[in-house]
């Protein structure tokens, strides 16, 4: 008889601990850098604010006097500004941990987006495959013919600066690398039995397209969103860098680059270079982390 | 040629074991296994996946990677210890003296290159001092032998040109390119349809015999063994279970899993309601049983097999069998 | 016994995919856009009854494959009746056929790739019972779900477990355990033991046979190894190149088979010390590409008895003897 089965789960916790994929994270030196890199610039991002030594954007706090301070181990400096102070006496630690939230907010929210439409589009170009799914992939073509920042320049042109803007732009560039993997990995998923299968079953093509195929070309997706996070920081850097990107209101890490840029060769080096440091810091964790994905979520690897 | 180079012993193995160190533990991927090739013959490895006979051909020559060790008390191979030489030198005995068949024709030719770019390779590799016009020709002769027509124009084709039996083919030819003394050949004819495997089998089996060379053909098909080698290894994983003569192994199978393995194949001439079966799987090689490997499929377990894995015991003329109660055999250890 | 099935004249061609500019060619001076087509599957006709196993047995390539497939509407055929039960189902559309769906059901090859890596057995087996609501609940579809598994030799437990988890026999108890979950009529098993060990395929061939015994299903076997599809069906016919050459009964075809291909096949089979049922035939050549298919008899460039007619006229299946059919020119076919 067979009636009721005893469920041998284990709780979830204790799965993670055990699997494979934990005792090579373990044993993945660059992997524990890269995700303890992540996770405190993360916490710093969110509960910076309430532990930065001055909040750079109140002007009450500000104060000219304190304009170019060095580093706090350069002489003539001031204890409270560890890292030194801008043009505006603003403390650049305190800058770097608001800006740090623009731009790990801008990568996250860009990936999420890019990869929610580029993902949908290729579901739709792989598994439908006929004039529909060659014009989205003619689409791409096109789209990777311009080169993103020409894309941005257009927006804000026609749009203005904005954190919106910045996230358009970078969606526009983004979603076609999803697009084109997860039609790749659809193209192949499709013509596997258990798609037939299903077909067998009698399910419409959306539901084996979202109870099969899906599940089986998300792990793909996720390690290029992992990666692509680390992309859309520099990018975003770099936009803003040029002055096409965020606001002067809501600084990113790229634009206290910018800012320190003009008096880099002054000896006021460290303006530019702290959030320099940083974006290259963050950038590296995000992409030690997704390296490390990567090897272990990719089927073909195994 | 052949008759007189008979009963020359070509490859020893004794006590070679792989293993893999992974994540779940340790896999004894080939674990304590003996045994001979004489110069000339055919010598067949059958055994079901995860037996280990792909590993063992693969630690014979040394390509055994990271996180797999080889051990052995020697691999002497033409009166050299194969276990004792360096990668450069084995380098040298790859290809030349012994020479591999794979599995897929379809992956084992590079793409890249033409057939004949592929042929001159080895002869450029193994026998340095041919002239081109000379590789040319020999090159030309190995395709008539492995019976590709129009063999000069053919070398000129790459290889998506050929179908898979006819890559087959070329695989052998540039296997038999530097003479060799022995040639490995997985799986050759699992990929292909049986017409083809039947004409490369009546191939590689002349052509063994003509060169007077020696084969090892590692196969999970009994009936593929039972028509091509002379002597037969049954392995069962990672272990050796019965050696002898084709003849010995097959007639009078002593083994219970070369007896389950002969039983469980549908026959041609006699209608069967039913297969007999050896019942179970083959054991995860993480959790091997106790004892006797085979032991919880044995339809003739007993107690005693769970003590210890049975040593190779004699029940005839060169025929060894790992088991307690040989099939045929009269307690007392004589066969029949 | 009543016909179940009825196939006639199934033809399957499929469009070579070809880039634009590849498929432009030049005739007689002028540019013309010539798309090759391969022709999988070349009229063919037969019948299944009620209750009753057929095999179609080919080497790859021979289009047995994409015949089930089209049987089962998982493609369309280009032209033919497919009479199941009366109905003709070739022009159905895909909401049309759900009816069929539930009768009729299909047991893959390969077992890695027939099951969803990402869907654990439980969902696998219990998704067609929800689908076609043949459980009034959640709870009724999972005690059926537990039943499927017992019924083909898997443990209730194990329900939660993903195919991975899984050895290649099991995971193909778990294929047939879905096909069987609809409770159909009629199964298509296309190669269901081919990807097996041979002591494995053994027990997976006992169960097909128990189930069809006990359900009463009637089978249609594709199988490219003769002593497989002698063990398991009452009919067959066998194909070359898209074409059924010959077709009849299990005696008709292992004791007076008549074409030569169906003479070369069996010929070829290697088997384990028995007396082939057919003298050893001298073989040559290989399956011809089903893009350009040969002008009259698809064999004759193979075929050892090859007349000046054979390259000219295509020979029609004739009945030789009551339900048995050859297409040979040699064959006379009797008047009915």
């Amino acid at each position: 008889m067979a009636s009721e089965v005893k469920k041998p789960s284990k709780p979830l916790l204790r799965r993670i601990v055990e699997s494979e994929m934990f005792h090579n994270y373990c044993h993945n030196l660059p992997a524990i850098v890269g995700s303890i890199i992540i996770f405190a610039a993360v916490l710093i991002a969110v509960f910076g604010r309430w532990l930065a030594p001055q909040n750079p954007y109140d002007l009450t706090q500000l104060n000219l006097m304190d304009a170019y301070l060095p580093p706090a181990w350069e002489e003539g400096s001031n204890p409270l500004y560890l890292l030194g102070t801008d043009i505006q006496g603003r403390c650049v630690l305190s800058s770097m941990v608001y800006g740090s939230a623009s731009s790990l907010t801008i990568g996250f929210v860009g990936m999420i987006i890019s990869l929610v439409l580029g993902t949908t589009l290729g579901l739709i170009s792989g598994y439908s495959n006929g004039r529909l799914g060659s014009f989205i992939m003619r689409v791409v073509d096109v789209q990777l013919s311009f080169p993103s920042m020409f894309i941005a320049l257009v927006i804000v042109a026609l749009l203005g600066r904005g954190i919106d803007k910045v996230l358009l732009a970078l969606v526009m560039s983004g979603w076609v690398t999803y697009a084109r993997t997860v039609r790749a990995e659809t193209l192949r998923v499709k013509n596997m039995d258990f798609v037939a299968s299903a077909r067998l079953v009698g399910l419409k093509r959306l539901q084996i397209v979202i109870r099969h195929v899906l599940p089986n070309v998300i792990t793909s997706v996720v390690v290029l969103g992992t990666l692509q996070t680390g992309n859309f920081i520099l990018t975003e850097a770099t936009l803003s860098f040029l002055g096409v990107g965020v606001p002067v209101t809501q600084p990113s890490l790229g634009l206290l680059v910018k800012n320190g840029f003009d008096v880099l060769f002054s000896g006021l080096w460290w303006v530019s270079v702290f959030p320099g440091l940083y974006i290259m810091l963050l950038v590296f964790g995000i992409n030690l982390f997704g390296d490390f994905l990567r090897d272990e979520l990719n089927p073909r690897l195994k | 040629m052949p008759n007189e180079r008979k009963d020359q012993l070509l490859l020893d193995v004794r006590h070679l074991g792989t293993k893999f160190h992974m994540f779940k533990g340790v896999v004894n991927a080939v674990d304590d296994i003996s045994f001979s090739l004489n110069q000339g013959e055919i010598l067949g490895i059958v055994g079901e996946s995860g037996s280990g006979k792909s590993v063992t051909s693969f630690s014979l020559l040394g390509l055994i990677d990271e996180p797999g060790k080889v051990t052995a008390e020697k691999i002497l191979f033409d009166g050299k210890d194969l276990s004792k030489l360096s990668e450069h030198e084995m380098t040298k005995i790859r290809g030349k003296d012994i020479s591999m068949v794979f599995q897929d024709p379809m992956t084992s030719l590079n793409p890249l290159y033409t057939i004949g770019k592929q042929m001159e390779e080895v002869l450029v590799l193994h026998q340095p001092n041919m002239t081109a016009q000379q590789r040319h020709n020999r090159c030309v002769e190995l395709l008539k032998m492995v019976g590709v027509s129009n063999p000069d124009e053919r070398l000129k084709a790459y290889p998506h040109q050929f179908s898979g039996g006819m890559r087959q083919r070329v695989i052998i030819a540039i296997a038999l390119a530097a003479n060799p003394k022995l040639i490995i050949a997985d799986e050759p004819t699992t990929a292909l349809d049986v017409t083809i495997q039947a004409q490369i089998l009546r191939l590689m089996k002349k052509l063994v015999r003509e060169e007077g060379a020696s084969m090892i053909l590692i196969t999970h098909d009994l009936a593929v063994v039972s028509e091509t080698v002379d002597q037969v290894v049954v392995m069962y994983c990672g272990k050796i279970v019965e050696q002898g003569s084709v003849e010995d192994v097959i007639t009078h199978p002593a083994h219970p899993y070369t007896k389950g393995l002969q039983d469980s194949i549908p026959r041609l001439r006699t209608d069967r309601k039913r297969l007999d079966y050896i019942p179970g799987m083959v054991p995860n090689m993480f959790d091997l049983p106790k004892g006797c490997l085979f032991g919880p499929r044995c339809k003739y377990h007993t107690p005693a097999c769970d003590a210890a894995f049975p040593p190779m015991r004699k029940v005839g003329e060169g025929h060894y069998a790992a088991c307690y109660t040989p099939l045929g055999v009269t307690e007392g250890g004589s066969a029949e | 016994m009543s016909d179940l099935l009825q196939v006639k004249n199934l033809v399957q061609e499929f469009k070579n995919k070809q880039s634009f500019i590849d498929s432009l060619k030049v005739r007689d001076g002028k540019i013309v856009r010539e798309q090759k087509v391969v022709h999988a599957v070349n009229d063919i006709s037969f019948t299944i009854a009620e209750g009753e196993a057929f095999s179609l047995v080919g080497e790859s390539g021979c289009g047995k494959s994409t015949a089930a497939r089209t049987i089962i509407r998982l493609l369309t055929p280009t032209s033919g009746e497919i009479i199941y039960r009366g109905k003709d189902i070739a022009p159905l559309k895909d909401t049309e056929l759900l009816p069929y769906r539930k009768k009729i059901q299909m047991i893959f090859q390969d077992p890695y790739s027939s099951l969803d890596p990402r869907q654990k057995v439980k969902d696998i087996l219990m998704e067609p019972i929800l689908f076609h609501k043949l459980a009034p609940n959640r709870k009724a579809a999972e005690t059926r779900c537990y039943e499927l598994m017992e019924r083909v030799g898997l443990r209730p437990e194990q329900a939660d477990r993903y195919p991975h988890q899984f050895s290649g026999g099991q995971r193909q108890r778990i294929g047939i355990a879905r096909a069987l979950a609809v409770e159909p009529e009629f199964i298509i098993a296309d190669e269901p033991v081919s990807a097996l060990d041979v002591s494995i395929q053994a027990q997976i061939l006992n169960l097909m046979m128990d189930l069809k015994d006990e359900f009463h299903f009637s089978y249609l076997f594709i199988s490219h190894d003769l002593s497989v599809v002698k063990h398991i069906s009452d009919r067959l016919g066998v194909m070359y190149l898209g074409a059924l050459v010959e077709c009849g009964s299990k005696q008709d075809l292992f004791e007076r088979m008549s074409h030569p291909y169906t003479k070369m096949l069996l010929s070829a089979v290697p088997t384990v010390g028995e007396k082939p049922l057919v003298e050893s035939m001298e073989m040559v050549g290989e399956i011809p590409s089903p893009i350009d298919l040969p002008s009259g008899c698809f064999f004759h460039g193979r075929c050892p008895y090859a007349m000046p007619i054979c390259s000219q006229q295509r020979p029609e299946l004739k009945q030789i003897e009551p339900g048995h059919y050859v297409a040979c020119h040699l064959c006379p076919g009797k008047e009915k």
